[in-house]
């Protein structure tokens, strides 16, 4: 399981983009679908998924607002960008690629 | 528990300044309370949910190096200018004793760099202020351009004394009408003497000047900043170039710096020419004085040579004793150095009399007496210097 959790961290990018394809969504909700999804394998800090979220929102691929809640709380949104859709679109290609080929070997 | 998080969250980032620090303690609290909540029910037990939560932080210290200029981990082009012009400032004063033209030039360079400097990063701290309204940083810029400013103006005014005390003592020589500095005065005393009262008017006047032109920018630095006091120096820059914030013992370093700089002041004394004159007849020509002292322990001239050695020997032992106590008895150094200094005054006198001339000439180039007298100047200077600031430095062990 820890293996996994390892090989899962160099796919943050593609992950994150994943889940923002199918709706927009906020930090800790994000996080708890991966958690989820991944059955405790792979969990992220708050600070990775910051950075993530910074570094893709850097070059484009999503984008960000504030969303008041009906509590009033107000919590940081992200969505993805058509450039993010592109962007998935190709690192999905890449990952079929490459299973392919791992698959060969094993 | 909720402000629990967010007083964590918020000092967490207490380094990060304005909106940026803001949307990004509100998202991550945000978050953290939602986990929290989430682990509360998981467990039911609030301190464990809590411990859990905070743990799940992660590592942020990437982001908060990012733009917070005190952790920059490349030093900016002004903070090495105002180092810069520190250190020049002091090789400058260091210079005098090997020629004056160096030390002026050192010194006006170490001006012109700091000048530069420091207007540059007030110009910055005005536009974080006028454009950002970025308070925080419009401090942090002015404090640290000001804070240098007493330190190199201590250092620039010490240069511009000795060299204007130089250029009276040269004035004195000419206005009596002689190349030979020392055939202006019919005795060492006398020499002495005028040496000192050009360096008690240069005194007087570069540290009046100085003073004035100090307190009108702490006048203006006030006024902008708002604040009534400023922190000085060394200690401050040395930190800022750093990755940890260690700070530096700034009157160790301080203490520790005099003793090394009083014992380059007396090996180069030692070097420095020593010129007897018997009769019509050189003893030997212009010997440094460290052969000198030897030429002279001979029972003609009562071995007088000898007094010299032993005084020599004993400054030496004080400057290394000073250094070995970490800065501690600088009054001995300071008594021992004027001591040699008579010393000389009295081998002259003695080797005077034997020999029955009226005059005794010595080299119009700063010579072994006057290098002894400057660094005692500077020593008491010095001394004085720290009495008024209050650090504790002891006259005896």
């Amino acid at each position: 399981m820890e293996l996994t959790g390892d090989l899962l961290r160099g796919h943050t990018d593609m992950i994150l983009l994943g889940i923002l394809s199918r709706q927009d969504s906020y930090g800790y909700e994000i996080n708890k679908k991966i958690e989820v999804v991944s059955s405790g394998a792979f969990v992220l800090t708050e600070a990775t998924l910051y950075t993530s979220f910074k570094r893709l929102e850097k070059k484009g691929l999503v984008s960000s607002y504030w969303k008041s809640s009906d509590t009033g709380k107000r919590r940081k949104y992200y969505s993805i960008t058509p450039l993010g859709r592109t962007t998935l679109e190709s690192l999905e290609i890449s990952w079929v690629e490459a299973k392919q080929i791992i698959d060969a070997f094993i | 528990m909720e402000d629990k998080i967010r007083k964590y969250v918020e000092y967490h980032f207490r380094f990060k300044k304005g909106k940026e620090k803001d949307e990004l303690v509100e998202e991550v609290y945000t978050n953290l309370l939602d986990r929290f909540n989430a682990l509360k029910e998981d467990y039911g037990d609030e301190e464990k949910a809590y411990r859990e939560t905070i743990a799940r932080m992660g590592d942020f210290s990437k982001i908060e190096a990012d733009d917070n200029p005190e952790y920059s981990l490349l030093p900016r082009v002004y903070d090495v200018g105002l180092i810069v012009a520190l250190a020049l400032s002091v090789f400058g004063l260091v210079a005098i004793f090997l020629h004056s033209s160096l030390a002026f030039i050192l010194t006006v360079v170490s001006i012109v760099i700091f000048v530069a400097s420091a207007y540059y990063i007030y110009h910055k701290a005005q536009y974080e202020k006028n454009v950002n309204g970025d308070i925080d940083t419009f401090h942090l810029y002015l404090d640290k351009s000001f804070s240098y400013l007493k330190t190199v103006f201590i250092f620039w005014a010490l240069t511009f004394t000795i060299l204007l005390g130089l250029l009276f003592a040269g004035i004195f020589t000419f206005m009596s009408g002689v190349n030979n500095a020392m055939e202006a005065f019919s005795s060492p005393g006398q020499l002495v003497l005028a040496y000192l009262l050009s360096f008690l008017v240069a005194a007087a006047l570069i540290g009046g000047l100085f003073y004035l032109i100090y307190t009108k920018i702490m006048e203006h630095y006030r006024y902008i900043s708002g604040k009534s006091h400023l922190e000085g120096s060394f200690q401050k820059g040395l930190g800022m170039l750093r990755l940890q914030r260690n700070t530096v013992d700034l009157s160790k370093a301080i203490k520790l710096f005099v003793p090394w700089f009083m014992l380059l002041i007396v090996v180069i004394s030692l070097m420095a020419p020593m010129m007897i004159r018997i009769g019509s007849i050189r003893l030997v020509a212009e010997g440094p004085a460290l052969t000198m002292m030897f030429e002279l322990i001979q029972p003609r001239y009562f071995f007088s040579g000898g007094l010299l050695l032993i005084a020599y020997a004993f400054t030496l032992y004080s400057i290394i004793n000073s250094i070995r106590h970490e800065g501690q008895k600088l009054f001995l150094v300071l008594i021992s150095m004027l001591g040699t200094s008579a010393a000389f005054i009295i081998v002259d006198k003695i080797v005077d009399i034997v020999s029955d001339t009226r005059r005794l000439t010595y080299p119009s180039q700063p010579d072994s007496l006057n290098i002894l007298i400057i660094g005692s100047i500077i020593t008491a200077a010095y001394l004085i210097f720290l009495r008024i600031k209050g650090f504790s430095s002891r006259k005896t062990e």
